[in-house]
């Protein structure tokens, strides 16, 4: 739908002056008429018998499903609103990395993978995934402060939908992920029906960390600018450029300690080798995630009632 | 169209029994560091030294009351009585250190028309986004579209960005979205403080309506001609407490007459003596000795430059308050910019029903900061009671007698400013980087001296445009019952042992011998 709004001068929105009140009375006589919507079920809520913090705010956010779909919108919506190419974006951005990774890495260190656009787009995709919808979890709960002071709102749902945006833009970056993968001739295997539960794993992770950064966030807003080094850091110790086996064997050990490492492999594999990851790496992917969002979760709903009283 | 709020009462109470609001002696505690910690480094650094200090904040206490189905009931007090905390309580948005809150049906909160509104987006976006706020499915919705549309005369405009739109058609919209379903329990903070007339009256009229249907409405308002018209029932809080509950008119009652401007009561009876005019000096810049500056000259005005610094500093002065004094505001040191002040003020007792005496000691800062969360504004200030009555910090002057009063500061970024009286430590403040409004230093010092107008603020609008307010006349307190004597001004902060050791050397001059 074309946007209107731009022709609209600030003058002509001005409501025009109505002949008395007489459409405004009919307007009021229909909505008297019409009949309203009885609340038949009563919403008792009672500080004395409230279930578990994590429950309560599971049943919460169950209820505010829609809310976390209206964010994950806004969120798409609001990026691009004015920029021309649009969504497009979403997809151009990891592609340029890939190509300027691709550059310098390929042919400047000799690394010897095949078909590196395919290795480096693959685990960038993922590395993107991760860090923007933690960053992002973390930003929204710092910046909705005000909303939180004035309405209940379950307070999860900012990570919710900030992992549920990253999903999103995820989505629409395999589109450019697998184009490349077939113009480069990499042979593609039923293996690939694997990635699917690799992008389940890593959203579970992401959430789970993003929890855990909005519960410190709010009392420390230092915790921005701080995560955006640690994610500096994460970047370049996760093979994402570089395969693992550069690593030297006495300290490859402290690279495996990192989950981003089997995200990213179980992952990277199905399309890349055409394989599926052995059991062990998905094992261990399932137990950070897991373990992620149980920490996340527990400690961010253990401190959700003090959220209003210091945003 | 007139209102028919007060048309008597609905017979929807018999339908239930139970109250919709009930309050079980409920506390809500604001626990805020002394300091703003922003920094994790900050907070490591003070935790590790045990020096994180918290303020107890009791915004509400013991707070007990019930609304029953299908009344209108408000909410009266002064600024910071608690009243937008009740409101958050009953939001579910704050949960109660003690006691027991029971909401009995769905609470809608209309407590910023749009708040939750992204400019961005357009009408219709924004009306699918604050339903889903208000945890409404997105069904539901779809369902009502026409109607909220409809209800805040938008048709032509509902899918432009809302940035394009006029603040009354952001508030219509945003009422229109907040009641288009029909809550149990109504939240209204402040009503009707936009819109227009016409917009106001169709807000009436679908409240009203609402009621006639069940709907519990509560009303928090300043106005107390709107709570009259629409309440029956009114609760008033004071200082976080519940001071009556009852009859709307009786609440207003109490709440006028605990209100009305005091007139001072001089002490003794009587008029208050004339303020004569001091004749102001202007001196020359006074020169250190013994590591400090004696400024002598009452009504003296002395060049600041190179003497007061926000980094340290110290102000020590001898000051005796005559029988005769009045209950008046009087400065004994300032600077023209008010950043570096030492004056007495009168703060309203509500227990005592009168004005009382503080000694206030300000340094560093006269850059006011505003926490609009508990709705009061502060300066790097020391305050402390110099009467009789039961507070805090306290320091009780007798009248002619001489006192050893010494403010002394460690500035930016982490130190204090601090309050002795005869060597004793009364009370100190920490600095926030939110008092330092990093302007010149101050021209010009004056002692025994008051403002005229008392000001001397420099206010940051939000336009990012800045106020500079500073005294622009002088009168003298030397008619006001205050004397000084021997005013120092050291360019480093003192200690306690410091302090003491002047005094210990002095008091003999100043201080009657004991049986004298």
């Amino acid at each position: 739908m074309p946007d209107k709004s731009y022709m609209h001068s600030q003058e002509s929105l001005k409501p025009k002056n109505k002949p008395a009140d007489y459409k405004q009375f009919i307007i009021l006589l229909n909505w008297l008429k019409k009949p309203k919507l009885m609340q038949t079920s009563k919403e008792i809520y009672d500080t004395a018998q409230r279930p578990a913090p994590l429950i309560e705010e599971i049943l919460a956010l169950i209820k505010y499903k829609d809310l976390v779909i209206q964010f994950i919108a806004r969120a798409i919506k609001t990026r691009y609103k004015r920029s021309i190419l649009g969504v497009v974006w979403t997809m151009l951005n990891p592609l340029l990395t890939m190509i300027v990774l691709t550059l310098v890495f390929s042919q400047l260190f000799r690394f010897s993978i095949k078909n590196y656009p395919v290795y480096v787009l693959s685990g960038l995709v993922m590395w993107i995934f991760f860090s923007s919808s933690t960053n992002s979890a973390m930003g929204e709960m710092l910046w909705s402060g005000s909303l939180l002071g004035r309405i209940y709102v379950p307070k999860s749902v900012f990570s919710v939908s900030a992992v549920g945006t990253g999903l999103v833009n995820l989505l629409l970056s395999l589109i450019p992920l697998f184009l490349i993968a077939i113009v480069l001739q990499v042979k593609i295997t039923p293996a690939i029906l694997v990635m699917p539960l690799a992008i389940l794993l890593m959203a579970t992770f992401a959430l789970g960390i993003g929890l855990l950064l909005s519960a410190t966030v709010v009392f420390f807003a230092d915790m921005m600018p701080v995560y955006e080094v640690i994610l500096v850091i994460w970047m370049y110790t996760t093979p994402i450029i570089y395969n693992i086996d550069i690593i030297p064997v006495q300290v490859r050990w402290l690279f495996k300690l990192n989950p981003l490492y089997y995200m990213i492999t179980i992952f990277r594999d199905p399309l890349y080798n055409g394989t599926v990851p052995a059991l062990s790496f998905w094992l261990i992917a399932a137990g950070f995630a897991l373990g992620a969002l149980i920490l996340g979760g527990v400690i961010f709903t253990s401190k959700s009632n003090e959220y209003a009283y210091r945003i | 169209m007139p209102t028919e709020f007060n048309s008597g009462v609905t017979d929807l109470t018999e339908m239930d029994e139970l109250p919709v609001i009930q309050f079980e002696n409920v506390s809500i505690r604001y626990r805020v560091p002394r300091e703003r910690l922003s920094g994790i480094k900050e907070f490591a650094i003070r935790w590790m030294q045990r020096r994180i200090q918290f303020e107890d904040f009791w915004a509400l206490r013991h707070v007990s009351f019930n609304v029953s189905p299908g009344e209108v009931f408000g909410i009266i007090g002064r600024n910071g009585a608690g009243k937008s905390t009740m409101l958050k309580v009953m939001a579910q948005v704050l949960k109660p250190v003690e006691g027991r809150v029971i909401m009995r049906g769905r609470v809608a909160p209309l407590l910023e028309l749009g708040g939750g509104f992204h400019p961005e987006l357009t009408g219709r976006e924004n009306v699918f986004m604050n339903m889903a706020l208000l945890g409404h499915s997105r069904q539901l919705t779809t369902k009502l579209f026409n109607e909220i549309v409809d209800f805040a005369d938008l048709h032509e405009f509902i899918d432009a960005p809302l940035r394009t739109y006029s603040t009354g058609m952001v508030a219509r919209l945003g009422f229109a979205v907040a009641t288009s379903v029909r809550p149990d329990i109504l939240l209204v903070d402040e009503i009707l403080s936009v819109g227009d007339s016409q917009f106001q009256q169709k807000c009436i009229d679908r409240m009203d309506d609402f009621r006639h249907q069940g709907t519990t409405i509560i009303i928090v308002s300043h106005g107390m001609g709107a709570l009259e018209t629409l309440c029956k029932r009114a609760l008033l809080l004071e200082k976080g407490f519940v001071r009556l509950v009852g009859p709307v008119e009786q609440v207003i009652q109490e709440y006028i007459a605990e209100n009305k401007p005091i007139v001072i009561e001089p002490e003794p009876a009587g008029p208050l003596p004339p303020l004569v005019p001091l004749e102001l000096k202007p001196m020359p810049a006074p020169v250190p000795e013994n590591g400090f500056v004696s400024l002598g000259q009452e009504g003296g005005i002395y060049p600041a430059q190179n003497i007061l610094e926000p980094g340290q500093g110290a102000v020590m002065v001898w000051l005796k308050i005559k029988h005769d004094y009045p209950p008046r505001d009087a400065v004994i040191f300032h600077t023209d910019d008010s950043r570096y002040i030492l004056y007495i003020s009168l703060q309203y007792f509500s227990s005592q029903k009168r004005y009382i005496r503080k000694l206030i000691a300000r340094a560093g800062g006269n850059k006011r900061v505003i926490d609009t969360y508990y709705g009061t504004s502060d300066f790097p200030e020391v305050g402390v009671v110099i009467e009789d009555v039961d507070a805090p910090r306290k320091y009780i002057l007798n009248k002619d007698e001489w006192y050893l009063v010494t403010m002394t500061w460690q500035g930016y970024p982490a130190g204090n400013v601090c309050m002795y009286i005869n060597g004793e430590r009364l009370g100190e403040r920490p600095y926030d980087s939110r008092y330092d409004q990093g302007n010149d230093l101050p021209g010009s010092i004056s002692i025994g001296l008051r403002p005229r107008v008392w000001i001397g603020e420099i206010i940051h609008e939000e336009n990012g445009k800045t106020k500079e307010l500073r005294p622009d006349s002088f009168m003298s307190i030397s008619e006001g019952g205050i004397e000084i004597h021997n005013l120092r001004l050291y360019q480093r902060g003192l200690d306690q042992a410091e302090i003491l050791q002047t005094f210990e050397k002095e008091r003999g001059v100043m201080l009657p011998i004991p049986g004298d």
